[in-house]
Order: structure tokens, then sequence, then C-alpha cells
């Protein structure tokens, strides 16, 4: 099966870096699209069905955690898995979205298997990724 | 005071962040501030309640452009001064929110969203600083400056 992705974060680095990391987690990737905003994503979920939301926090327009509650609170989205990527980590912030709903949490800065372990706990796969682990010879080479 | 801890944690925290995320490693130097013409500038605002703190961030071109070509697969010479802000914005993102992580575990201060500052900028950009600090590797040289304003209480 392969999983679509929705990336979301206001800076256009990170969404290249998050797409390359997922291209290189060993998943069975379909479609990766990218949002710049809470609201760019909730438009583009309309018509893109995501396996996976990956969101940042701080962002413009709308942010990762008032896009957490639309989603969530959208019956036609509330299964849509959210993990939050984020330079947050304080735990008020941390515990309020996850008791939100998201999925999992990764801390800016991250290592590209940090990615790659939260995709196997959430959408499974674990087998194709040890593998691809074993076959790696350099999990830093961005 | 929220200053010396923010001052006493950047250097920690700078290294952090770009070691792991873009693999650059910077040695803190001390002396005057270089005369470079060709900084590339961000910054972010960090809210309290009755004060606030500007982080400013200001890297040579060069370095950025290593620095966004490394990151983003590309040719140093085509990486362009948009990438080049843009990766600006995010060590600048990273390194203020890993520091509000530090010096605020109550969640009691706002981050704010790194704006550009410009490029061709000189070290006076950090004229209105209350504290300078400088990193540098082969590549260029890394400038961060805090400005302060209102009462910080901590």
């Amino acid at each position: 099966m392969a999983y679509n992705i929705l990336v979301v974060d206001d800076s256009m680095s990170m969404r290249a870096i998050i797409k390359k990391v997922i291209g290189m987690s060993g998943f069975d990737v379909g479609e990766i699209a990218e949002a710049g905003n809470g609201l760019e994503a909730l438009a583009k979920l309309e018509d893109f069905w995501a396996d996976v939301v990956l969101t940042d926090i701080h962002m413009p327009e709308m942010d990762g955690i008032e896009l957490l509650k639309k989603i969530k609170g959208d019956p036609l989205s509330a299964a849509i898995p959210v993990v939050m990527i984020t330079t947050e980590s304080r735990d008020e912030v941390v515990s309020g979205a996850l008791a939100m709903g998201a999925a999992g949490y990764i801390k800016k800065p991250f290592r590209p298997e940090d990615i790659k372990a939260l995709l196997v706990e959430i959408l499974g796969g674990e087998d194709d990724a040890a593998g691809e682990d074993q076959s790696e010879s350099d999990d830093g080479d961005f | 005071m929220l200053l010396e801890k923010i001052s006493q944690n950047l250097t920690t925290v700078i290294s952090e962040v770009l070691e792991t995320m873009f693999f650059v490693f910077l040695e803190p130097r001390s002396g005057p501030l270089p005369l470079s013409e060709d900084f590339i500038g961000a910054q972010v605002v960090i809210k309290g309640s009755d004060f606030a703190y500007e982080l400013k961030f200001l890297a040579q071109s060069r370095l950025l452009q290593q620095i966004a070509a490394d990151f983003l697969g590309l040719d140093q010479e085509t990486a362009s001064l948009a990438q080049c802000q843009d990766v600006l914005k995010e060590i600048g993102n990273m390194v203020s929110g890993n520091l509000v992580n530090i010096c605020d575990p109550e969640a009691r201060l706002e981050l704010g969203i790194p704006t550009v500052s410009g490029d061709h900028l000189t070290a006076a950009s950090l004229d209105d600083c209350v504290e300078k600090f400088i990193y540098a590797s082969d590549e260029g040289v890394l400038l961060v400056g805090i400005n302060s304003s209102g009462t910080d209480g901590k």
C-alpha cells in the first residue's frame, strides 16, 4: 500500500528536507503534498487524501495546533494521524497537542531516523523500513 | 534574568541545531565584529508579559550558500538568495525555539515567527543589541545579537 503524506511547514527548506527524509525511509510512498500553513493544509485536504499529516506548530495564518483541532474536529478527517514536527518541546504544549489527538511529536532539530521511527509506529511497514536500515550506509546523508 | 539564561545556553543550542540538522560546526569567537558587507539577516522575537527579546541572526552569504546547498542537495553556486534566507530563518526558528524550551519550561513565553531582515547587511545591524556573539567556521561567520525591550521580571 502506498501512503500519501501531507507536509505542512512555512519553511520551504524544511518541507524539502522532510520530503527527502520520507523518500529515504523505505516506505511505499504515494504522493507527498505540501502546504505552507494550516489554512493551505485544510484547502489541500479537500482534494487530497492524506494517510498522515506532518505539521510544524509555529506558522503564520494558521498554526499547527489550530490545524490539529480542525482536522480532529471534522468527522471526514478525524482519523488522519497528525504528527507535530516542531522546535516546541515544552511539556504544556506537547502534552496539549497529544491530548488533542496528535499521533506523535518530533522535535527539531531531528535526525532522519526520528521521522522514520515514528512513521513505522504510525503506519506500520517495520519490516520494509528495517531492511532499508540495513541497506543504507549513511542515514545522515541528506 | 532571562537574558542571562539565553546567553548562557546560546552556544550549546547553536551547536546542537547546526551540527544535528545542518552538519555545520561553528566555533565561538571573541573580538571585534567582522567588517564584511555580505551578511544576510533574520530575526525572531520572544515575548513575555511585559518584555520582549529580539534575537538577530546575521550570516555571511557564502556560509549560508554552503549550508543551503548541503541541506537542499544543491550545488553551492545554485543556492538562491531566497533559499539562503529561508535556511537562515529556520536556523533562527530552531535556535530560538530550543532556547525557549530550556529557559522557559513553564511555557510563559511566546515564540514569534522568524522574519528576514535583508541582505548585503553589515555587523552594524547589531549596534542596538545588548549582547553579541560570534561563531565562525572556514566557510564564514554567524553573528547573533540580542535586543531587549521592557522589563524582564524573571
